[in-house]
């Protein structure tokens, strides 16, 4: 058998029964022949040598007396024996007396007796000398042919191949039993372990059958199912792992940026089938490499993971947080209704992080930009989305941080290296980006308004409302704070002297003033020609200096403050407490009103010490001769506290947010109507 | 000598001249066929009648065994010395002088041999006749039997049976 070519084992068994029974057969026939053959020659032999005596003795008178005649006779007898083909008698001489040829016409015998040629296979010839008692009288040949003999031989030939072809269709048909009894479990198992391999299914017990060895076999090949089974469970479920971890970032737990990416493919996809938008925020900390820088590392990891939980936390379950990089997340929104939806999304993951954090007793707070990418009906492909929310992101990033920001196709078009507040705040007055809002101050007294502080406002067309924060510091840092300032305090004063005409009281309108805008050449020059020009009395304008102001030499800023009172505008120092919140040099400057800074009404709930901290700070500034203004306030119990201190005025949420519109927003209270300062005002429903 | 003759005898067709021998041969021969009761150890043959077999008989036979037995011919034998003889060979003729000469030899077993065909009809045994070419062997049974003689069956298988003239009848 090659190696190349299988045999199958059915044929083989079929093959071998066949084969060996055949040649057992075959053998069988061939000794029987053989031996018959043998002892059928002997037979004739010695049969042909009985005749020769008989006939020998026969004819001794014969040959005694020359009787040629007699001795035919005799031999004649030999027609009966149909082998017999010649007989030939010779005298005492050797001399051919008499004769018997079975065939006419052939002559065999020789006339001289021992001379006769070779008989030839095909027969058998016997010598007999005759004696009569001792006497030596002539002798006799007698030959026979084996045609009979042959005849015979193939006829059992004959019989024994007809017996041989019996006995190998026997053993044919019970190989076939033998083979079924042995291969037909094989054949099984060999099926079983087709289905195993072709269909990748374990299901494939057989029936242990058949063999010994061969049950062995199958209960073996069962074995290994079951073991196979086993530890296919185990592969799988090690892959799941496996794919699990690859899909989620290990310090998080959160899914990682692939699985992300797998994720967007398939809302992507089902968003083709639905009305609902898609939304992609990419959100990047503010100020997660200091943390990383200052802290270490493991320190920043622990932020990560809370500031994941934060985000976690407000994020839908429907919706998908991913942590796609260092500091860096995504939010896939589903189902939403249209650019505004991700943008409040957004908006509250800022605020959810807004709260500091605390890591191993440090007070953290980390802020977060934001870029938002909505799926539009009409479509960009998917990576775009991710593209787009990552430049948008980037736009927040480099437009001020802690905010939100949509793509929109412009902020694609603009060069990453552009987009900086810095390039975008240049011109925004004179596009008409730059507007103030007013938030009103209260007197504790009376509850009467009695001033607005006028805010800037940078609302840009594609970044969105840009909080103060952030550009005011570029402002300050690229010279335009001085424009800037002095367009928001025209607007002020025009719009402050619109106040006058509705408000029975003087409302003054407070506007704050940078350090640097503060310090530079011809302010009190500017000051005084914006007065002159809108026709403001001098002291309905408050001028809101920081601490910072201090820097520097003090008495030049004296001066100056000095001569803004000589124009009779009144200076208020701002955000008191935040910065070196000195007193000691309150005295000497030229200030009439302190702003207590918002951190010290939001720190009230830590304990009666702030608010003793509050309570003397209002003591000491009213000693001084200076009015105390609380920023911040902005629940109802603060209101009832600081009240109580001794404030003088009130400002904040509670009592009213800054508005572009005031006359309309708090035409009431512009009428002379004092706010109630016993309960909560319900907060006025336009934006800050 | 007697092979050689016998060659001679079988080999060719009985000639004149070798008759006698061939006719001493047979003799010879058929005293090896035929058994005698009693034992003895001389086998005496007779020649009784005219003609000259008597010394051919003689010449070749005398001294020879015969199944052991020595042979003595005797030839003209007297009427005293017939009750020797084993084997009388009788050359007359005319049947009474084989019947006067039978007669004489009645008491024994003697086995009669003749050459006459008239020989065996006459009451002799045997008769070996001369047909044409060939010797042809006339025997009367019952006249062995009647001198409790036994031919052997191989004998009678070559012979012609010749009943004695007056028992045919």
């Amino acid at each position: 058998m090659k190696p190349t070519r299988a045999i199958s084992l059915r044929a083989n068994i079929v093959t071998v029964v066949v084969v060996a029974s055949g040649l057992a057969v075959g053998l069988f026939t061939a000794l029987i022949t053989y031996v018959n053959t043998r002892s059928s020659i002997a037979q004739l032999d010695s049969r042909l040598g009985t005749l020769a005596d008989i006939i020998g003795q026969n004819s001794t008178a014969a040959l005694d007396f020359s009787d040629r005649k007699a001795a035919g006779e005799v031999l004649n007898a030999l027609r009966r024996e149909t082998p017999v083909v010649s007989a030939c008698l010779f005298d005492a001489a050797g001399s051919l007396f008499s004769e018997y040829e079975r065939d006419a016409g052939v002559t065999r015998c020789s006339r001289r007796a021992g001379t006769a040629k070779p008989s030839g296979k095909e027969y058998r010839r016997v010598m007999r000398p005759i004696r009569r008692v001792a006497d030596f009288v002539g002798s006799i040949e007698v030959t026979a042919d084996t045609g009979d003999l042959k005849l015979l031989n193939n006829r059992m030939l004959a019989i024994a191949i007809g017996l041989a072809l019996i006995s190998l269709t026997l053993a044919g048909f019970s190989g076939t039993l033998l083979q079924r009894r042995i291969s037909r479990p094989v054949v099984q198992l060999a099926a079983a372990m087709h289905r195993v391999t072709r269909d990748g299914s374990l299901d494939a017990h057989v029936r242990v059958e058949g063999a010994h060895e061969v049950a062995q076999l199958a209960a073996g090949f069962n074995r290994m199912i079951v073991e196979l089974e086993r530890r296919h469970q185990i592969a799988r479920q090690a892959q799941s792992q496996l794919l699990e971890q690859s899909r989620t970032d290990s310090l998080t737990g959160l899914p990682n940026r692939r699985h992300l990416a797998e994720q967007l493919e398939r809302e992507l996809a089902k968003v083709q089938q639905e009305k609902w938008m898609i939304g992609l925020l990419y959100i990047d900390l503010d100020g997660f490499k200091l943390v990383n820088d200052s802290l270490g590392h493991a320190v920043g990891d622990l932020l990560l993971c809370e500031v994941a939980k934060r985000l976690k936390s407000r994020v839908r379950s429907a919706d998908t947080l991913a942590r796609v990089g260092g500091d860096e997340f995504t939010v896939i929104l589903t189902g939403i209704n249209g650019e505004n939806d991700a943008m409040m999304a957004a908006n509250g993951l800022i605020q959810s992080l807004a709260r500091h954090f605390t890591i191993e007793g440090n007070e953290i707070t980390v802020g977060a930009s934001i870029g938002i990418s909505t799926r539009r009906p009409a479509g960009m492909d998917d990576l775009d989305l991710l593209k787009q929310a990552d430049s948008a992101m980037y736009a927040a990033k480099r437009t001020g941080k802690n905010r939100a920001v949509h793509f929109s196709p412009e902020l694609g078009h603009m060069a990453r290296e552009r987009l900086t507040l810095e390039s975008e705040l240049r011109g925004a007055i004179a596009r008409g980006e730059i507007y103030v809002d007013y938030q009103p101050e209260w007197s504790a007294e009376s509850g009467r308004l009695v001033r607005f502080e006028a805010l800037a406002r940078w609302l840009h067309p594609h970044l969105g409302q840009i909080p103060p924060d952030s550009f005011i510091p570029v402002a300050e840092e690229n010279g335009l704070i001085h424009s800037l300032g002095k367009f928001v305090m025209k607007e002020a004063c025009a719009e402050c002297l619109e106040w006058q005409k509705i408000s029975p009281f003087p409302i003054e309108v407070a506007v704050n003033v940078s350090s640097i805008q503060f310090n530079s050449d011809g302010f009190v020059e500017e000051v005084s020609s914006i007065l002159k020009a809108t026709g403001l009395k001098p002291e309905l304008l408050q001028i809101e200096l920081t601490e910072s102001v201090m820097i520097g030499p003090l008495s030049h800023s004296t001066e100056k403050m000095s001569s803004l009172r000589v124009l009779g505008v009144t200076l208020a120092i701002d955000d008191f407490g935040t910065g070196y919140s000195c007193l000691g040099y309150l005295p000497g400057l030229p200030f009439s009103t302190i702003k207590i800074d918002r951190s010290f009404v939001r720190r009230m709930r830590l304990g009666p010490e702030v608010a003793t901290m509050i309570r003397s700070l209002i003591e000491l500034s009213q000693n001084l001769g200076l009015r105390v203004v609380i920023e911040g306030i902005e629940e109802p119990w603060q209101l009832e506290a600081v009240i109580e201190m001794g404030a003088d005025e009130l400002q904040g949420y509670l009592l009213g947010l800054s508005s572009d519109a005031p006359r309309v927003q708090f035409a009431d209270y512009l009428g002379g109507t004092p706010i109630s300062l016993n309960a909560a005002v319900p907060a006025p429903e336009n934006g800050r | 000598m007697l092979i050689v003759l016998l060659l001679v005898m079988a080999g060719s067709l009985l000639a004149q001249q070798d008759e006698r021998a061939v006719r001493a041969a047979f003799v010879f021969n058929l005293t090896k066929y035929v058994s005698w009761p009693g034992i003895r150890d001389l086998l005496v043959i007779g020649v009784v009648g005219p003609g000259d077999i008597g010394p051919v008989l003689k010449q070749v036979l005398n001294g020879k065994l015969s199944d052991g037995r020595r042979i003595t011919v005797v030839v003209h034998t007297s009427e005293s010395e017939l009750g020797e003889c084993d084997v009388l060979y009788v050359t007359a003729v005319s049947p009474a002088a084989v019947k006067s000469i039978l007669n004489r030899a009645a008491a024994r077993a003697v086995l009669t041999v003749g050459d006459s065909d008239q020989f065996v009809r006459a009451g002799g045994m045997v008769g070996l006749v001369r047909s044409g070419d060939q010797m042809e062997i006339e025997v009367n049974l019952n006249a062995l039997r009647n001198r409790h003689l036994e031919m052997s069956s191989r004998l009678l298988k070559l012979a012609v049976l010749v009943p004695t003239s007056g028992e045919s009848r």
